[in-house]
């Protein structure tokens, strides 16, 4: 072969072409998982009869969103309060205990919210534990002498959300916290700041963008519950999708209010974006000498030890104890039930799939980003992580006309062969694996990501001029060392998944229970039997997670 | 004739729009060492990228023994092209050990072939005993040479280098430099080294290739840059030599060092610079020549190199010190300077 004249070259380009290599079409396909819901939502929702728009709007909507906004509002301030606050008392000041206080902190966020619920509403129940305890202790003999008030209602939803959803505010302010240098404070005292005024002064304000950040993502934690609100009496905006496609079998007008769902999320992404402005300065303090904490000691000690339990004793040890107690009751009444046990192996095959779906889309999209840092590859990877913001029954609502439109392509394909498809999509459980999966790719790329971050590029050429694929390089250099992320995300998206519940509720095939959906159909009909066992292993599941979190955040520390 | 082991012709990379590399044209003959030198951002780096496929062209060519491996209408995978390729921070995978990373480009033998041509090539680098151990476990000299290693373990047709010394220091670096090169010719590799260090180049090339902003400025046998920098940029960059400003005017050079013959290539009332280097430069007697204050001196074996301040010039000059010399800083000397022709050159064209 002859290679062509210079002269023929010179000041010749290579005509730009449209280059549609492999791996940007795989991240456009993952990248449609998410994208695809939102916009059938809009279609779905715009193309409803707006004649049902004017009664969604009078009765439904305003109630809705005002309830929305009420809950959302108190549960931010409360997880911000006391995130922050524990936060600061175990970076700030050293006593006795102060070390597991770091890591118990974390604990509520192995309870869902709708299992923290369940739990809270039976313990504080007139004939429950905690009420009959302190009447035996003030000496009444019948509820009708003494009871506490109900936990029912807006108050209530806002303390128990906040309880299980404040870990947010504190890991992410705390990373904050630890990473703050100590000339900073230094600086500002020397300026002429109080040693009490140090946090309201300094340390917060550079803790804003951590701030903004943990309170998103408790906020969006609370959109999404739905078992929670639903048991407390609380009809937001997600319990009115859910009932009424559910009860009134109106899926427009369903979509119509997820629709208004997903403005309120844009919100929270724009306050939270608003929230960090400008903010590019917290990471400044990086490779300083870290702040030492005020040592305290006795009495202050024991105090500063109750101050930061009280969130943990609440928010994870009562209920998870009541929840322990019930199960080892029901377990010694009725032994493990059959359907417990078929509700766990369903639980884990549709857990397991998923991550494993999740992890891989992610990966590739993360890859794919890698390879093409120029195309439009990175953008398709961020508009993959879309759906984590997407409360799961928008997810559902938006996914179900486009998997409808799957199962009649498939019905009609097997009426022209001559068999009855039934509902494929839907009945095989590759439905509520999508809608996971669009909820949740944002952990697996991110994971993926982190994990491909670590490995320098110079790798990549290495492994290409050396005669690998760009595909073999993924196998052979990227996944032996990205395993550690990718395991922890997958360890995340797992237990996500189990606990997972408004999703699983909508789209799951027909009379398919996981463990989540059973614990809600119990405590929906009021009822008490396997619920306590669902929950524990629930819980039980949940805390992995947690001991993950753990250890990051003490490895981030040292070094 | 032989097809050159590598051809480059109007080879051009845009980033952003901008050039990094604008319409670089080069051959490398087989067995041919080729550096590849410039300040940093030139496009040199990128240019080696270019070669291996680890970059797609924006226009132009590049052809391997003669096959065009990238083009308008073509582009080999890098993992089909046969080249090998060390990194700056070597990229050895830190998951592998020293044998596996040697051995990872073998893919089509077999398991005891591979582990053969690897135990042969760690022998060669002086690394038989290193085999079972982790990359983290050597120092940056033996991490080169494992790279060398596995580089050149699948036989590339040419071998690619980018600044690999630069992360030793200067004694190490240069033996390790000796004894890669030397493994090279051995092999048979083609080879293009990049290096922002002009000594390097020099010592290293068969031949230089000078690259300034993306644009190829002077490619030639090292002694031919040295002596006959084809432009300013050239003189600057292989300098040891400082530019004193001159003049043209009747057939000579006026400079505040004195008057010479002018080169033809100069015409009368054009702005000159005179590229002067140590040799160039003589000390004498007081009375005769230029007054110049010692402002630094360094000992270098057989004498002294002085840097001399000449009033009205903004940069000192250099020269050697013929024996020992008493001089001490601040001492007035008078220098009698004779230029070189070739390193004159005209300005502001």
């Amino acid at each position: 072969m002859t290679s062509v004249p210079t002269q023929a070259h010179r000041g010749a380009r290579n005509t730009v072409r449209l280059r549609l290599d492999g791996w940007t079409v795989a991240a456009a396909l993952v990248a449609a998982l998410p994208a695809v819901p939102i916009l059938s939502l809009a279609l779905t929702a715009l193309g409803g009869s707006f004649g049902g728009w004017s009664e969604l709007a009078a009765y439904v909507l305003p109630a809705a969103i005002r309830d929305s906004a009420i809950l959302l509002a108190g549960v931010g301030l409360f997880a911000a309060v006391v995130g922050c606050g524990a936060a600061w008392l175990v970076t700030a000041y050293d006593f006795r205990g102060r070390r597991s206080l770091e890591w118990m902190l974390l604990l509520p966020l192995a309870i869902p919210t709708y299992v923290a619920a369940y739990a809270w509403l039976d313990l504080t129940h007139p004939l429950g534990p905690l009420q009959s305890g302190l009447r035996a202790l003030l000496g009444f003999t019948s509820p009708r002498q003494f009871r506490l008030p109900d936990i029912r209602g807006m108050g209530g939803a806002i303390l128990l959300l906040g309880l299980v959803l404040y870990p947010y505010v504190y890991l992410t302010v705390r990373a904050t916290f630890l990473a703050q240098s100590a000339t900073l404070i230094e600086a500002a005292r020397t300026l002429g700041v109080a040693r009490r005024d140090v946090f309201r002064r300094v340390a917060l304000p550079l803790a804003r963008p951590a701030l903004a950040l943990g309170v998103s993502l408790a906020l969006m934690e609370a959109l999404n519950d739905i078992g929670a609100s639903e048991f407390l009496g609380v009809k937001t905006i997600t319990v009115s999708v859910y009932s009424t496609w559910v009860t009134r079998n109106d899926l427009p007008g369903a979509a119509q209010i997820a629709l208004a769902m997903l403005l309120f999320v844009t919100a929270l992404v724009f306050v939270e974006r608003w929230g960090r402005r400008g903010q590019r300065y917290a990471a400044s303090a990086r490779n300083a000498r870290p702040t030492r904490p005020m040592r305290l000691t006795g009495w202050r000690g024991v105090a500063a030890f109750a101050v930061g339990f009280t969130p943990v004793l609440l928010g994870f040890l009562a209920p998870a104890t009541h929840i322990a107690v019930q199960a080892v009751k029901r377990l010694d009444f009725a032994g493990l039930s059959g359907s417990i046990i078929r509700e766990v192996l369903n639980t884990v095959a549709v857990a397991t799939f998923a991550t494993v779906v999740i992890v891989a889309l992610g990966a590739v999209a993360a890859y794919a980003a890698r390879l093409r840092p120029a195309g439009a590859a990175p953008l398709l990877a961020r508009v993959a992580s879309l759906g984590y913001a997407v409360p799961g029954t928008v997810v559902v609502i938006g996914l179900i006309g486009p998997v409808a439109a799957l199962d009649r392509g498939f019905a009609a394909a097997g009426g022209w062969l001559g068999v009855a498809t039934g509902l494929v999509m839907i009945g095989s459980g590759a439905a509520l694996i999508l809608a996971y999966a669009v909820r949740f790719l944002a952990i697996g790329v991110g994971g993926a990501e982190a994990g491909l971050a670590r490995t320098p590029l110079a790798l990549d050429g290495a492994a290409r001029t050396l005669g690998d694929t760009p595909f073999a390089a993924l196998r052979r250099i990227h996944l032996p060392l990205a395993r550690g992320s990718i395991a922890a995300a997958a360890i995340l998206v797992f237990v996500d998944v189990m606990k997972e519940l408004p999703a699983t509720l909508l789209i799951r095939p027909l009379n398919f229970e996981t463990l989540a959906t059973h614990l809600y159909a119990e405590a929906a009909r009021g009822t008490y039997e396997d619920g306590a066992v669902a929950a524990l292993i629930i819980v039980a599941v949940g805390v992995l997670p947690v001991i993950l979190l753990s250890r990051i955040g003490t490895t981030a520390a040292k070094s | 004739m032989q097809a050159p082991a590598v051809r480059l012709e109007a080879v051009t990379k845009l980033f952003d729009g901008r050039a990094v590399v604008d319409e670089v044209s080069l051959d490398v003959a087989s067995r041919e060492i080729l550096s590849l030198v410039g300040a940093s951002g030139c496009g040199k780096s990128t240019l080696l990228r270019l070669v291996s496929g680890l970059e797609r062209p924006d226009g132009g060519a590049v052809s391997l023994a003669g096959e065009v491996v990238a083009g308008p209408s073509v582009f080999v995978e890098p993992e089909r092209r046969g080249v090998g390729f060390i990194f700056q921070d070597y990229a050895l995978f830190p998951h592998l050990t020293v044998a596996r990373n040697v051995r990872y480009g073998l893919q089509g033998l077999s398991a005891r072939e591979a582990a053969d041509v690897a135990d042969d090539m760690l022998e060669r680098v002086g690394l038989k005993e290193f085999g079972q151990r982790y990359p983290h476990m050597l120092s940056g000299g033996e991490q080169q040479r494992v790279a060398l290693a596995r580089a050149l373990a699948p036989k590339p047709r040419v071998l690619l280098l980018d600044e690999p010394f630069s992360n030793l220091d200067r004694r190490l670096g240069e033996t390790v430099r000796t004894r890669t090169l030397a493994l090279i010719r051995e092999l048979g590799a083609a080879a293009i080294l990049v290096t922002h260090d002009p000594q390097e180049a020099m010592a290293s090339g068969d031949r230089v290739a000078l690259m300034r902003r993306g644009r190829l400025v002077q490619i030639g046998r090292p002694e031919d840059l040295y002596d006959r920098p084809a432009s300013r940029e050239a003189a600057d960059f292989f300098a040891a030599a400082t530019p004193v400003p001159g003049r043209r005017v009747d057939g000579h050079i006026e400079t505040r060092l004195g008057r010479f013959r002018a080169p033809d290539r100069v015409a009368d009332g054009g702005e000159v610079a005179v590229y002067l280097r140590a040799p160039h430069v003589a000390l004498t007697a007081p009375g005769e020549g230029v007054e110049a204050r010692l402002v630094g001196m360094s000992f270098v074996g057989d004498g002294y190199e002085f840097l001399l301040q000449v009033d009205g010039l903004d940069e000192p000059i250099r020269a050697r010190s013929v024996g020992r010399n008493d001089a001490k800083i601040g001492d007035v000397l008078h220098i009698c300077v004779r230029p070189d022709d070739q390193l004159i050159f005209p300005v502001g064209l």
